[in-house]
């Protein structure tokens, strides 16, 4: 599933050279977004990422990689029909350098105005703002909400979309989406372990949006598909509890064994979403559940309501967000934890480990303010106060006996061209 | 049929409402005069120029095209369409166009290519000043004009 990267390079190519000689320099187009910030955390007991992929954070020390980034994109049309478009985006990576990822790599189709096709890679759109949340300059805050957008970063795919519009009466238009594809080189760091790598995990899902005068409605479902997750050790563990399984004549350690192990697994996504911009005042509501099979990855409510009246250039605004993992406890072990033997004491403190290394259970209460100081260039300062209840994935490393408590301070600049 | 609208517009523009002082230009939304349209609503505007609408009442495909003003009458266009200031237009195309979802709309550097585009394009709908209109093209809605809906 390659092909996009070579791919729609040349198709861009391609189409800008047939370009009519009428309208030069129409038919290719380059535009860019970035982020420059720094992010300071009042702790040193937990490092504070903008989303699990990141291998480490803000601390007390200023920190530049959590929200900084930079994108480019070229857009090449042939007619009204047929577009491609390349975009690529450097930020600070599962693997603590900033290698520019294709992000975008798509060919697109409008057999007729309302409907359009895509194939290539393209972004994931499984809930609002999902596709967008690089362009800090497309939104209010200085990131997007941790708690809704932080735990799964999967942004993007080799695969399909279909959209489809449709005017219903007066000013409100319906929109729908399908998609399929294979998730592209998406890794999340665990620590002190391999990284549980994603790729090629199929992802297919669909969304429903309604816009009508101010108001921005939508529902999105997701489906994933893990195929390897985790990697050993932690992957080991399912075929030592197997083993227990079959030695105890215990099928209750099966179940345990096919509940640790993230390989097979499905991770379903339900998102539900409300904006409304009327005048000087944007608010946004967002409700997101994650459904999982499997422990080491627990089943999670996330969501947030943001709120912010601009006054002229400055916007200010609040934003409170939370999310909820299912408490789900130690699972069946059996007579496991009473065997004599080293090897189940290790298996039974391990399944431990992996039954509440995800559980995040935690809320922000941030105030903001957006500065639209230039053309196509804004400031934006925040102050999010944590309490995590609950450290899972989306800190690096909460150290034991952490309060929880922190406070982020972030500075940003944001532009497109 | 074709005339009268048209007619009662071109009064509309020559009784041009107060303006605001300092305004700038006076601005019309015109187009094709093949594209069977006599006149559109506020909404349709907002609908077409924000990515939202992608026909015209017509059934044509919807061109939407705006000369490259300055910010001043950019600005101007927004609030008075959608009360939105130039900032919150361009973050919300910056949503749109870096996902691939849509486009704004196209640019043209003078009032000219603005109307070569209209005139070559059934379907285009554009932003002008109310002097810089030709006969090739119809006005069909006066951007400053009191709201008609």
């Amino acid at each position: 599933m390659r092909f996009g990267a070579w791919l729609i390079p040349s198709l861009i190519l391609c189409l800008a050279g047939q370009a009519p000689a009428q309208e030069p320099g129409k038919r290719l187009r380059l535009s860019g977004f970035g982020t420059l910030g720094l992010a300071w955390n009042s702790t040193d007991q937990a490092a504070f990422t903008r989303d699990a992929s990141q291998p480490s954070g803000a601390t007390r020390t200023p920190d530049g990689r959590v929200d900084s980034r930079v994108g480019l994109q070229v857009d090449g049309t042939l007619d009204s029909s047929f577009q491609a478009t390349l975009q690529v985006v450097s930020k600070y990576n599962y693997d603590a350098t900033y290698r520019p990822e294709v992000t975008w790599a798509f060919l697109g189709w409008n057999p007729l105005p309302e409907i359009q096709a895509r194939a290539g890679r393209i972004g994931i759109e499984c809930f609002m703002n999902a596709d967008s949340r690089d362009v800090g300059y497309s939104y209010l805050w200085v990131r997007p909400p941790v708690e809704c957008f932080g735990l799964i970063p999967i942004t993007r795919m080799d695969g399909v979309d279909l959209t489809g519009t449709a005017q219903l009466g007066g000013s409100t238009t319906l929109r729908l989406k399908g998609f399929y594809g294979a998730i592209v080189s998406e890794q999340i760091p665990v620590h002190g372990y391999p990284n549980l790598d994603l790729s090629g995990d199929r992802v297919g899902g669909a969304i429903a949006e309604l816009q009508g005068g101010p108001w921005r409605a939508r529902m999105a479902y997701a489906r994933f598909e893990v195929r390897r997750g985790f990697p050993p050790p932690i992957s080991d563990l399912s075929g030592y509890l197997d083993s227990f399984a079959t030695l105890l004549r215990d099928p209750g350690l099966d179940r345990t064994a096919a509940g640790v192990s993230l390989a097979g697994g499905i991770l379903q996504w339900y998102s539900a979403g409300l904006t409304y911009g009327e005048g000087p005042l944007e608010g946004q509501a967002v409700l997101n559940h994650l459904g999982s099979d499997r422990v080491s990855v627990p089943a999670s409510w996330a969501g947030f309501l943001s709120l912010g009246y601009r006054l002229r250039q400055v916007t200010p605004y609040g934003l409170w967000s939370r999310i909820a993992s299912r408490q789900q406890g130690i699972p069946y072990l059996g007579s496991l934890p009473s065997l004599p033997s080293p090897l189940a004491q290790e298996v039974v403190n391990s399944v431990a480990i992996v039954a509440t290394a995800n559980e995040d259970t935690q809320s922000t209460l941030a105030a903001g303010l957006r500065w639209d100081c230039l053309t196509n260039l804004d400031c934006k300062f925040q102050l999010d106060r944590i309490h995590a209840q609950s450290p899972g994935s989306l800190w690096n490393v909460a150290r034991p006996g952490w309060s929880g408590n922190a406070t982020v301070a972030t500075a940003v600049v944001d532009f497109v061209f | 049929m074709a005339s009268s609208p048209s007619i009662a517009l071109a009064a509309l523009l020559l009784a041009a409402p107060a303006r605001l002082p300092g305004a700038g230009p006076h601005l019309v939304i015109v187009v094709n005069a093949d594209s069977g349209v006599f006149q559109v609503t506020r909404e349709e505007v907002r609908n077409i120029f924000l990515g939202r609408q992608k026909r015209l009442s017509s059934g044509l495909p919807a061109v939407p095209v705006e000369q490259q003003y300055p910010a001043s009458v950019r600005e101007r266009f927004y609030r008075l369409l959608v009360d939105k200031d130039l900032a919150e237009i361009s973050a919300y195309w910056a949503r749109l166009f870096f996902t691939g979802q849509a486009r704004p709309p196209m640019e043209e550097p003078s009032a000219e290519d603005v109307l070569k585009v209209i005139t070559r394009n059934r379907g285009a709908i554009g932003l002008m000043e109310a002097g810089r209109t030709s006969s090739r093209v119809r006005v069909v809605l006066d951007v400053e004009g009191a709201e008609a809906e």
